[in-house]
């Protein structure tokens, strides 16, 4: 399995976000992207997942497994999609936020046990009838990230995942998310500002880091990395 | 990119795209064949009516004749298999006004006018437009019990009715008054104005061109010129002068009126409620039973007394016609005839009810119709024609308007 | 294909009667259809209408009393709201406010009649121990020639509006800061607000502004009820010749309609330049520097004003209604002497068809128009037609005189035949119902956060399945809101209901009209009554069905629950 993006251009009005790129996305690593606010990370994840808003004109070849998916509707590309903030649908409880992620293929006398393993395996026993409201921040990310993995994705994309969450919260969540991800044997794409991030993805997984910068994407060596952080320190 | 359509948007086009669809291509409901009153008898009309909507378009503003309306509707449906919709208008021109524009639009059948109680002016409009169904009078089988020697029935201002409407009911115009403040009516527009000059602001009359406003003006007309003969003929430049007193009469008034007549009530209905709140002295009715009805509701006070003037009181025949593209011409005639009926007329004579003056002749009535009546008479629940002193005769229907035009160009910029 | 189609029933259901209107009125104005025969154009139809005696002074009211109502409802709603930002919100008057808002135009007017009327309770209640009368006084109150009842009724009725629409702009500028900001340097409380605060209010109010402008010149209920009558307001003008067979010919009628139209720009240009004129004193004073002292004194006794006449419309409303009650009212007692069932027993079987059809016409128009509403904004996220066109089409119907656009749309149906049709009813009821219903769920069906939508999108969710599992069900309380006030619109119109169905549909509104003038007042205030139930009932089922599932969570509470209504 990977993902392959081919000659992908971004643009809003006159300004153009990214021009002709090309990325290669391995299955059971997690490939990070880098880049400042406003470069396009997050609309291309948008256009990736079939997402974009219509103001935006997007154009280039998304291959998953080698099918072409850009012509498809977000609902028939299998590619999952994690925010930043864990977006629970508010108006529905913990099962029912996992039962939306759950194909319909799946029998109903199956439908509660397979959401029983989610949260068992996110180690959240006992939530499947609460409000997503009284959550905590660390337990709603791992509903979203159990949310994304029940749709069975062929893909996976981060948009900043850990960004909002607590330091301790964080590194538990981060190891969880890519261990579960390599263990699907996907192709991950996560999208991050945090150094961090980046480092453990790639001691986890071996995945690369590129870096989004005037409309290319670069990959980025460990010197670059050293420096990417030293800048930020500063 | 944009996002793909899904099926879901068919389902709603077709809900939606199809109402406006059917609100475009309703087919209208027709009659096979056209009516042709020579040629059916009237069960076979009766036959045809049953199941049709009829679309009474009637003056609404009066509760007590809205209420009649609904029980002539309840006992057509009953008896014949009727809807009676009863389209409230404020005014008859209404819809006088919408049949002539179906008639500039070719709208020739399937109007939306069935039924038209009216009188006057507009059946006079109606008839020279020829937007009348009929002769239809003759053809109804209660036509016999009409009195159909009353020169109202005859000629309606003037203009002869020719069996193009049918008759309803006998009105004349009296007046309210309330004999707590009025010890003494007065009898001529003169002792009117020598009234109002000493109670200034508690007299008022509603503005033409409201019929009774109008009616107003018409029985000073009348009154001025002791009923010249010329009123009987359309204005002309050499007769228009008759009408200069009214106007005179009515220069010196205005002063005098309520709120020195910068302002009219809008109908007679406007000024029994006057009356009511005791802004004024005075009320107009087309409707001998107005006051006592007024007094039993409550709405008026127990002073209130209904009384015409010396110099004679307006006198008028309504009626109802139908139109010459209604599209239920049965069921209106079944409706007319319905009216007609000694018990549909006896019920509306009824002060409680209406009060409204019967267009039978009680006299040549059946026994058992004729004792619905003499009941009501025992019962002091029955206004006659002849209780009233002298009834004038309308003018031409051109007199209203010509009378209505000066008045707005007088009073009303 | 599918968002043609959904462009197809926009166009059908919205665009097609505005286009039928322009030609239904353009047409015979300038005589290329006369009598059903087409002709060269001519200009016979608006030499006649010149001709038409006190059309001048018809427009000049029209004009004159639409800006005079539509300035002191916005002065008197900015000082209102300072007031009710100062002393912190009053829940009393908050309530009032919504409720004098969802009732309908006619129930305000005739109460507004009742009020001002010489033999009406405030001249009861002065009387006779303070005016000395013992029959009711002789002054020109309702129906004056200078249109100060016509006024005051449309300012009961547009003064609520305007303070539900500045209030939600006030929370959208969070005014705290800057009032802090310029208190520290030395100004008051009131002089900052004026100063500071309420240009930001008003460049957000500026198009309902325009709204109440444009009904305000061609209002229609509460001209008849209040305006006056020699000569009246042009709208009314209009109304008359309608009715006239003799006086007008469908020309002179389609002229007249034009000229409201033109009138309502005119008023529109006015107001531009008052909005010049006085954003140039602004300037000229702002920077000044002056601290002054008189503004408190004059925004407080404007805002005591607002508030006297809120209590004062909401009163007289209630003591119509209590009208219906009693037996005998003999002016000059202020309570009625004798109480009773009566008018209720007798009018019930004219009540209750009203009322069947009213909820018929309304459950049906709101449905249909929230549902389009929605449809439509769904397009719109993904669409420049609905984005952009949608919405400017949309406010035709509220920027257009009633009147002018119903005589427009009434030509083209009578030639289709579709007058007097209950479809036609709902189609023109879904015209006027449809632009609230899509003001109302607007901003906040935008509002979703779009990663929301994404994330189900991403989980497999079609875009049927997103917009009915996810956005609607985040959307209750303002889709309820927004059915409550299509209800409240369709059940106020008066109009349309009877221009498309030729008087043959006969709602609560109807029947009022039809006794505003005259009748029996008793009989008003049981409609008036029952008229006023319905925004009561509305909004409360608005507030309470979201809430019957799922009651621990809301969406989205907003405070907008009255929304705009005009």
């Amino acid at each position: 399995m990977s993902m392959k993006l081919e000659q992908i251009s971004l643009s809003v009005g006159s300004q153009t976000l990214i021009e002709n790129v090309e990325l290669f996305i391995e299955a059971g690593k997690v490939t990070s992207l880098m880049g400042a606010s406003g470069s396009g990370k997050s609309t291309l994840l948008s256009y990736i997942s079939g997402t974009l808003n219509h103001k935006i004109a997007g154009s280039g070849r998304i291959l998953v497994n080698g099918q072409e998916v850009q012509d498809l509707p977000a609902e028939r590309r299998k590619i999952g999609l994690l925010f930043q903030d864990a977006l629970l649908f508010p108006h529905l409880n913990v099962g029912e936020n996992l039962g939306f992620g759950l194909s319909s293929a799946v029998e109903k006398p199956h439908r509660r046990k397979k959401i029983q393993e989610a949260l068992e395996r996110a180690q959240l026993t006992g939530i499947y009838d609460k409000n997503p409201v009284t959550l905590s921040g660390g337990e709603r990310s791992r509903v979203a990230l159990m949310r994304t993995l029940l749709a069975e994705p062929d893909a996976l994309l981060l948009d900043e995942p850990f960004s909002r969450l607590d330091e301790q919260i964080k590194q538990s969540f981060r190891e969880f998310v890519f261990e579960t991800a390599m263990e699907k044997n996907i192709p991950v794409l996560m999208v991050t500002h945090d150094i961090q991030d980046t480092q453990v993805a790639q001691s986890m997984s071996g995945g690369p880091v590129f870096m989004l910068e005037q409309q290319q994407i670069k990959p980025l060596g460990n010197d670059d990395m050293t420096q990417t952080n030293t800048r930020r320190v500063q | 990119m944009c996002v793909k359509p899904r099926s879901f948007y068919t389902w709603i086009f077709l809900v939606v795209f199809g109402l406006s669809g059917l609100v475009a291509c309703t087919p209208p409901s027709k009659n096979e064949t056209p009516l042709n009153l020579s040629e059916i008898t009237w069960p076979q009309i009766e036959e045809r009516a049953r199941g049709q909507t009829v679309y009474w378009n009637a003056w609404g503003g009066d509760q007590r004749i809205n209420a009649y309306i609904r029980w002539v509707g309840a006992e057509v449906k009953e008896k014949y298999d009727l809807t009676l919709v009863h389209v409230k208008l404020n005014d008859t021109s209404e819809a006088v006004a919408r049949i002539l524009a179906e008639k500039a639009a070719g709208r020739t059948d399937d109007g939306t006018v069935d039924l038209i109680w009216i009188n006057g002016e507009n059946f006079s409009d109606l008839k020279a437009n020829n937007m009348l169904f009929g002769p239809v009078s003759g053809v109804l089988p209660n036509y016999q019990w009409v009195d159909q020697e009353q020169p109202a029935f005859i000629e309606d201002f003037t203009i002869a009715v020719d069996g193009l409407q049918v008759p309803w009911g006998l009105s004349i115009l009296v007046w309210l008054y309330d004999s707590q403040s009025v010890t003494k009516p007065p009898q001529s527009p003169d002792e009117l104005l020598l009234w109002a000059s000493e109670n200034p602001g508690r007299f008022t009359y509603p503005a033409p061109p409201d019929f009774v406003g109008t009616s107003f003006l018409k029985q000073l007309l009348i009154a001025f010129t002791e009923q010249d003969s010329l009123l009987t003929l359309p204005v002309s430049e050499t007769s228009k002068h008759l009408a200069d007193p009214v106007f005179e009469f009515l220069d010196q008034l205005k002063p005098l009126l309520w709120r020195e007549g910068r302002t009219l009530p809008t109908n007679s209905l406007a000024l029994k409620q006057l009356l009511a709140d005791g802004e004024v002295d005075f009320s107009l009715s087309f409707n001998p039973a107005d006051g006592i009805s007024g007094v039993l509701s409550g709405q008026l006070a127990e002073s209130v007394k209904t009384y015409t003037m010396k110099t004679g009181a307006l006198s008028n025949g309504h009626f109802v016609a139908i139109p010459q593209n209604a599209s239920a011409k049965e069921g209106a005639m079944v409706i007319a005839n319905f009216l007609l009926s000694p018990a549909a007329q006896a019920k509306k004579a009824d002060i409680e009810v209406w009060g409204d003056m019967s267009a039978l002749d009680i006299d040549n009535l059946e026994p058992e119709a004729q004792a619905l009546f003499e009941k009501l008479q025992q019962e002091k629940r029955l206004i006659l024609p002849n209780q009233f002193e002298r009834s004038l005769a309308e003018p031409h229907p051109s007199w209203t308007k010509y009378l209505e035009r000066v008045w707005l160009e007088r009073y009303a910029q | 294909m599918n968002k043609t189609a959904t462009q197809l029933i926009f166009i059908s259901v919205f665009v097609l009667p505005m286009l039928a209107a322009a030609g239904g009125m353009l047409i015979p104005a300038f005589g290329i259809i006369t009598l059903g025969q087409w002709q060269a154009p001519s200009l016979s139809a608006w030499i006649n209408l010149t001709d038409t005696p006190g059309l001048g002074q018809s427009s000049l009211l029209s004009i004159s009393s639409g800006l005079v109502a539509t300035i002191i409802s916005v002065v008197l709603s900015q000082a209102f709201v300072a007031r009710r930002y100062s002393k912190g919100s009053s829940k009393g008057f908050d309530s009032l406010s919504r409720f004098l808002l969802a009732a309908p135009h006619v129930s305000v007017a005739v109460a507004t009649a009742f009020l001002l009327a010489p033999s009406g309770w405030l001249v009861r209640l002065l009387s006779p121990w303070m005016t000395g009368w013992e029959r009711p006084a002789d002054y020109l109150l309702p129906n004056d020639p200078w249109a100060g009842a016509l006024i005051l009724g449309i300012v009961m009725k547009e003064l609520p509006f305007m303070l539900v629409v500045s209030v939600a702009a006030i929370n959208q500028i969070k005014p705290k800061p800057l009032l802090d900001t310029c208190q520290s340097l030395g100004y008051s409380f009131a002089q900052s607000w004026l100063f500071i605060i309420v240009p930001g209010i008003y460049k957000r109010i500026r198009l309902p502004i325009f709204i109440v402008l444009a009904f305000s010149v061609g209002a229609v209920e509460q001209a008849l009820v209040l305006g006056p009558t020699q000569p009246p307001t042009f709208s009314i003008k209009l109304m008359q010749w309608f009715s006239d067979a003799n006086l007008s010919s469908q020309g002179t009628l389609a002229a007249g309609s034009l000229s409201l139209i033109l009138l309502t720009f005119l008023s529109f240009i006015v107001w531009r330049l008052l909005e010049i004129v006085i954003t140039w004193l602004y300037k000229m004073r702002v920077s000044r520097g002056q601290r002054q002292l008189f503004w408190a004194p004059v925004l407080w006794s404007i805002s005591y004003i607002a508030g006297l006449l809120i209590i004062i419309a909401v009163v007289s409303v209630a003591m119509l209604s209590v009208l219906s009650f009693t037996q005998g009212w003999r002016f000059p007692t202020f309570l009625p002497e004798h109480w009773s069932f009566a008018v209720w027993d007798s009018n019930i079987v004219l009540l209750l068809p009203a009322l069947s059809q009213t909820l018929l016409l309304g459950v049906t128009a709101a449905i249909l128009s929230v549902s389009l509403a929605l449809v439509c904004l769904e397009m719109g996220q993904s669409d420049r037609f609905f984005e952009v066109y949608g919405k400017w089409w949309l406010f035709i119907p509220l920027f257009t005189p009633q009147v002018s656009l119903l005589f427009g749309l009434s030509l083209g149906w009578t030639l289709m035949r579709m007058d007097g049709m209950w479809l036609t009813v709902l189609w023109s009821h879904l015209i006027f119902c449809l632009p609230y219903a899509w003001l109302m769920l607007g901003d906040s069906f935008n509002a979703i956060d779009s990663r929301l939508i994404a994330s189900a999108r991403t989980l497999g969710a079609s875009q049927m399945k997103t917009f009915f599992v996810i956005k609607v069900p985040l959307l209750k309380q303002q889709i309820a809101n927004a059915l409550a006030l299509s209800f409240l619109v369709s059940a106020s119109l008066y109009l349309p209901t009877l221009f498309a169905g030729g008087g043959r549909f006969s709602t609560l509104t109807i029947e009022t009209m039809a006794l505003a003038g005259s009748g029996d007042r008793r009989v008003l205030g049981a409609l008036t009554l029952v008229q006023l139930m319905l925004p009561f009932i509305a909004l409360l089922l608005a507030k309470w069905l979201p809430r019957i599932r799922l009651s621990h969570l809301r969406a989205n509470e907003s405070a907008d629950t009255a929304g705009a209504m005009n």
